[in-house]
């Protein structure tokens, strides 16, 4: 197993979806920092260490929901594929809707995958099994 | 020569004229016909349906004139028109002070009779004139002035029945309109609602885990209640979302045999032991656009087996190609329904059982019922109280092969 730790990033606006992400890390006793922003703008800020804010140290790991307020999902993936040191940062993002149109969009920014948000609550093994397999991949590559 | 005074309620006249949306149209044979007919009856070269615009009077048809229109201050219409209900006859018009200098009689078409029929509307507003002119002085008989009033209230009819159809049209874009908001906002709502509801959800299981060994087993009860209730609503709204999503330009529309889609209807839903799935072999080669007949053959498989009261149930799923339409049936041995409830079930939100014994969003059947009938088709069934039931939905062949050659292109 990977000793190297994954800087995760959760970009999610519900404070109920970020518990339950919370929750099925601590409950699969996951080690990697899990960090989270409100929405795309906190997140970029965070990434970068602009606004006063803890800049999160490489590598990363991010975690993103679509509506979100001020910066959407699609809109933070957006500006993160557009600059050089962020093009290549795994990204997950984060559904509810089955809506087909949402996930094309996504797809567009090279995602790594979707993680179904009800799957984090009654399928959190594996979904964090994923995620752990991800991580290996960014620690070491 | 003197042009006629403006009538009193000129500005709600000419607003009335335009609501018909005929000025400047193209001759139409309806009108034409009248116009000759006068000439006709009358025995005169010219006529004319002239309506009277802000400066100009337009004619709609025109027998024996070439002129599209005129100034309004050379028309005799204008005249015509202050006697909205009372026809207006010159039989002279030299001799008529009005109109002695008039370009129209000093000059071509040299105009020495006229008789003109306003055209009055139901609303009191007279547009123009149907008129009848001639190059020599004369006079109508009583019967010609009163066919000539015939077809005026003739040229009325056709311009109402214009109206009509024009608001007609402007009415069906609208409702196609505000249907459309609607399923967009049922759309939106629907999946809305579905965020804080998860989040309930979620809240009591976490409740329920935290809590472990705390709660008493009424507590433990009424937790589960509320797990019932929101997964009942995820159901609804998922259902609801379906309903409002049904719009076949959006739905990639593959080509499967039906046989294929029975298969994966299968794999849908959990079809229990005592449940048998028999189909007909007629169903090899049929084949149908998998979207959106997946979720009518889902839903009425499901409705089947949901509701089914016996130890043996038999599902049959036939399906015949008939004069260009499909038929299809699905009938089953359960419960049936009676018939007083056979129109009632493919109304939006109704069921026939409480939601606690049965589950059911009651947007199944009204789903299948929309599915159909933009296909063309229509959907029916057939049962009594014990029998069991059928249900029968037919659509064309002929809209598929479009949709078909569609994708190709």
């Amino acid at each position: 197993m990977t000793t190297e730790p994954v800087n995760i990033l959760l970009v999610e606006d519900d404070d109920v979806e970020a518990e339950a992400i919370q929750r099925a890390f601590e409950k699969a006793d996951v080690k990697h920092p899990l960090y989270r922003a409100k929405d795309g703008v906190e997140a970029l800020e965070m990434l970068k260490g602009e606004n006063a804010r803890y800049s999160i140290p490489k590598p990363h790991l991010l975690l993103i929901d679509i509506n979100m307020p001020r910066m959407s999902g699609i809109e933070l993936l957006s500006h993160i594929r557009s600059e050089p040191t962020y093009k290549r940062t795994l990204a997950f993002v984060l559904t509810t809707s089955k809506s087909l149109e949402d996930r094309m969009r996504a797809y567009n920014y090279n995602i790594a995958g979707f993680v179904n948000k009800s799957d984090v609550n009654k399928d959190y093994k594996n979904v964090i099994n994923m995620l752990e397999n991800y991580t290996e991949i960014v620690a070491f590559p | 020569m003197s042009a006629a005074p403006l009538p009193e309620n000129e500005e709600q006249r000419l607003e009335a004229l335009r609501g018909y949306n005929v000025l400047d149209t193209p001759a139409e044979d309806e009108y034409d016909n009248i116009v000759k007919l006068a000439s006709t009856i009358c025995g005169t070269p010219i006529s004319l349906v002239s309506l009277v615009d802000k400066e100009r009077q337009w004619f709609k048809a025109r027998t024996g004139l070439d002129a599209l229109e005129t100034h309004r201050d050379l028309a005799f219409c204008s005249h015509a028109i202050h006697t909205p209900t009372e026809p207006f006859v010159v039989e002279d018009a030299t001799k008529d002070p009005r109109f002695a200098e008039n370009e129209l009689v000093t000059g071509p078409p040299n105009i020495r009779f006229y008789a003109g029929c306003p055209l009055l509307t139901p609303d009191g507003y007279a547009l123009g004139t149907l008129c009848t002119i001639d190059i020599i002085p004369r006079q109508l008989r009583n019967d010609q002035i009163e066919a000539l009033k015939i077809l005026a209230d003739n040229v009325v009819t056709l311009l109402q029945l214009r109206k009509l159809s024009i608001e007609r049209k402007e009415l069906a874009e609208k409702l196609t309109e505000s249907n459309q908001e609607l399923e967009n906002f049922a759309h939106i709502a629907s999946h809305d609602l579905k965020s804080p509801l998860r989040a309930i959800g979620t809240l009591t299981e976490w409740l329920e885990e935290d809590a472990e060994g705390l709660l008493t087993p009424k507590c433990q009860e009424h937790i589960q209640k509320i797990r019932d209730r929101t997964d009942r609503m995820h159901k609804l709204l998922d259902d609801l979302l379906n309903y409002s999503r049904i719009n076949f330009d959006e739905t990639p529309a593959q080509i499967v045999t039906t046989s294929a889609l029975i298969e994966e209807v299968k794999g849908l839903l959990d079809i229990p032991e005592h449940i048998t799935l028999e189909t007909h072999e007629s169903l090899q080669s049929i084949e149908i656009p998998q979207i959106p007949l997946l979720q009518v053959f889902q839903n009425l498989i499901s409705n089947a087996i949901k509701h089914h009261d016996k130890k043996q149930g038999k599902i049959v799923i036939s399906a015949r190609e008939e004069n260009g339409f499909y038929h299809f049936t699905i009938s089953d041995n359960g419960p049936g329904i009676p018939e007083r409830f056979h129109a009632k079930i493919f109304e939006m939100f109704q069921v026939l059982k409480p939601r606690d014994e049965v589950e059911g969003s009651g947007i199944g059947l009204p789903l299948v019922k929309k599915i159909i009938t933009k296909l063309g088709g229509e959907v029916s069934i057939d049962s009594e109280e014990g029998k069991g039931s059928t249900f029968t939905f037919t659509f064309p062949k002929k809209e598929l092969n479009t949709q078909k050659s569609k994708r190709a292109s």
